[in-house]
């Protein structure tokens, strides 16, 4: 048997450990993500949130609300992995009919979705995005439009080069001999590109796809720091009238660019949910390498 | 000579089309004529009133959430595009500021490129140095592949990880090591506050922009040698008695680097990225830093546009390096 690349090993791993915090709440028992407490006894002081990590039983201490912050973490990682799930489900569901039908008919439309991946290739992704949310931002009132409108510029921005490499692969993969037999033959073109170009490209796609995810993951991470993020803010407004507006939704990429300005104060909030986004990102792109090298020693 | 100026031209139209959709993009706010609110007067979004000392959960009401409706004009829109774009043919564009003199809060305006020069070199100095060191760092670890061991698993290792990890966790656990060092032992490995605390402030956003780049070079030159070593040409200069380093040297790295510049685009572009998020974290007054921190059109759209002439001049560079060195290339076969 070969040998397993060392990349693979460590990424599926690291994927195992992000599969059973997804499933931690359905075993474990985590408190809600958002529950708080603005004062607590600690002995015979009163203490005020944030507590610190390993303060008064919250094991990675807590937000600005008292809300614990592993909790929020382990459910963060649902929502921001359904956000990054579905952003490369809108890159992949556009970029491969679409490579692939470029590929083989050729010409114009292998034009124009090269020029497509060349011209969106040539700004630099982030700025891209940033430049077109922020310029969308004030046009999409309300939480589930921004969502929507965030989702599909992410999946939008990606999607040409996606198209441009499955549109590459279709055109070579069009000259091998199975493929000229089953022309040969009269099979119609949506079956030769379902029953003997696609099945082919499988190896790429298997690799494209994490290498894709951890992208997402790292540019919405990117997004984050520059307060670009999905999810609402909410108003704890105590009966001493004080307010605290935090952000709601636990989603690993708010809590990260929420909290960045307490980086110094609080590192705990800003840190944990970056090393948990860039973790991810980091295992996604392991598994992509080591599919990669894998398929290269095939 | 017609290749390259084909080339040339493409580069040139691909600036072009970058350059108006980045414009379109960043005036979009500048076509809306007002924002109308519809929410109720009594409805805060999504708030909570607790006790302290009381447990309390944070749920958000949907009937509360913020109602407005956003009234846009494409001739506003268009009338302020064209306009800019005017400012910029004749190469002045203004940068309007509000600020409090005296008792009135009156607008400032002051041109736009000498300040957009001044950050601009900045960026260029921190993106040239950092390209610089990661691209020779990483022709030398990709090179190490080729040694058995302990230094092939080093290489591999650097290159999988500098690619795997964000520039900004990078950054953060930079931060979190000196904060330590200093802490525990008094020892200030690199100052957090950036390059405004002097020359040590420099070694985290080096470090953070260049890994990237190290990383894609290694692998780069690392899957070229893979191959190249296996070549004909390979094996004829060992049977003549070249030493191995010579034949890696003289003969496999240079087929190597005709590849590496194939690279060049795809690592200038995650770079560009990255350079935004290590000024902003590593407090660099630079062009990206002003790009992500600027509320004003005018600025976003201006360093937008540079962006794209960095890219496509390095793009169209490397690929003209590519022609040169390739024969086949320049036939245009």
């Amino acid at each position: 048997m070969r040998r397993m690349p060392l990349a693979l090993w460590i990424g599926l791993v690291l994927l195992a450990g992000l599969a059973l915090v997804l499933v931690w709440p359905l075993f474990g028992d985590l408190p809600h993500p958002q529950q708080g407490v603005l004062l607590q006894m600690e002995g015979k002081r009163l203490v005020a949130p944030p507590y610190r990590p390993g303060q008064l039983g919250y094991p990675l201490g807590s937000d600005l609300v008292g809300r614990d912050y592993l909790s929020r973490l382990v459910y963060g990682a649902r929502m921001t992995l359904g956000i990054a799930l579905s952003i490369n489900l809108i890159r992949f569901a556009g970029a491969v009919p679409l490579g692939l039908w470029a590929g083989w008919r050729r010409g114009w439309a292998a034009a124009v979705v090269q020029a497509a991946a060349t011209g969106f290739g040539s700004i630099p992704a982030l700025v891209l995005v940033f430049i077109t949310l922020r310029g969308l931002r004030p046009l999409l009132p309300g939480d589930n439009a921004w969502l929507i409108g965030y989702v599909l510029v992410l999946g939008l921005a990606g999607m040409p080069r996606i198209a441009e490499q499955v549109r590459r692969r279709t055109q070579e993969i069009a000259l091998m001999p199975h493929v000229e037999s089953a022309q040969a033959v009269g099979a119609g073109t949506l079956r030769i590109l379902r029953r003997h170009i696609l099945p082919v490209m499988r190896g790429d796609l298997l690799v494209m796809v994490p290498s894709e995810m951890a992208w997402v993951l790292m540019i919405m991470a990117q997004l984050a720091l520059f307060g670009v993020f999905v999810g609402g803010w909410v108003q704890v407004e105590t009966i001493t009238e004080n307010i605290y507006i935090v952000e709601y939704i636990p989603e690993w990429g708010q809590m990260l660019g929420a909290n960045r300005q307490f980086l110094l104060q609080y590192s705990w909030l800003a840190i944990y949910p970056g090393l948990a986004l860039g973790i991810t990102a980091a295992a996604f792109h392991l598994l992509a390498e080591g599919l990669r090298v894998r398929g290269l020693r095939r | 000579m017609r290749v390259l100026l084909q080339l040339w031209l493409s580069r040139l139209l691909m600036m072009l089309t970058a350059g108006l959709l980045v414009v379109a993009l960043a005036w979009l706010p500048a076509g809306i004529e007002w924002i109308e609110d519809l929410t109720p007067e009594e409805n805060v979004p999504a708030s909570v009133r607790v006790e302290p000392m009381q447990p309390f959960t944070v749920r958000a009401d949907p009937g509360s959430a913020e109602q407005v409706r956003v009234h846009w004009s494409w001739r506003q829109y268009g009338q302020t595009v064209t306009g800019y774009i005017g400012e910029l043919a004749a190469g002045e564009v203004l940068l309007r500021t509000h600020e409090w003199r005296g008792s009135d809060y009156v607008e400032v305006t002051q041109p736009l490129l000498p300040l957009l020069r001044e950050r601009m070199l900045v960026s260029l100095e921190l993106l040239g140095v950092a390209l610089g060191v990661g691209a020779a760092v990483g022709i030398l670890v990709g090179a190490l592949i080729l040694r058995r061991g302990l230094v092939q698993a080093i290489s591999v290792g650097v290159s999988v990880v500098g690619l795997a990890l964000p520039e900004f966790v990078i950054i953060i656990m930079m931060h979190m090591l000196t904060t330590f060092s200093y802490r525990s032992f008094g020892v200030r490995l690199y100052s957090v506050l950036g390059p405004a605390a002097g020359e040590r402030g420099w070694l985290p956003p080096l470090v953070a922009l260049s890994l990237g780049p190290m990383a894609y070079t290694a692998r780069l030159v690392a899957t070229a040698l893979d191959e190249l070593m296996h070549e004909e040409y390979i094996r004829t200069a060992r049977a003549k008695g070249v030493p191995e380093v010579q034949v890696v040297m003289k003969h496999a790295l240079r087929s190597a680097l005709a590849r590496v510049l194939g690279g060049v685009p795809t690592m200038v572009n995650i770079t560009l990225s990255s350079l935004l998020v290590v000024e902003v974290l590593t407090n660099i007054h630079g062009l990206g830093a002003w790009l992500m921190q600027s509320y004003d059109s005018a600025v976003i759209a201006t360093t937008g546009l540079v962006f794209c002439l960095w890219f496509g001049l390095v793009d169209g560079l490397a690929n003209t390096l590519r022609i040169v060195v390739n024969p086949r290339l320049k036939e245009g076969s």
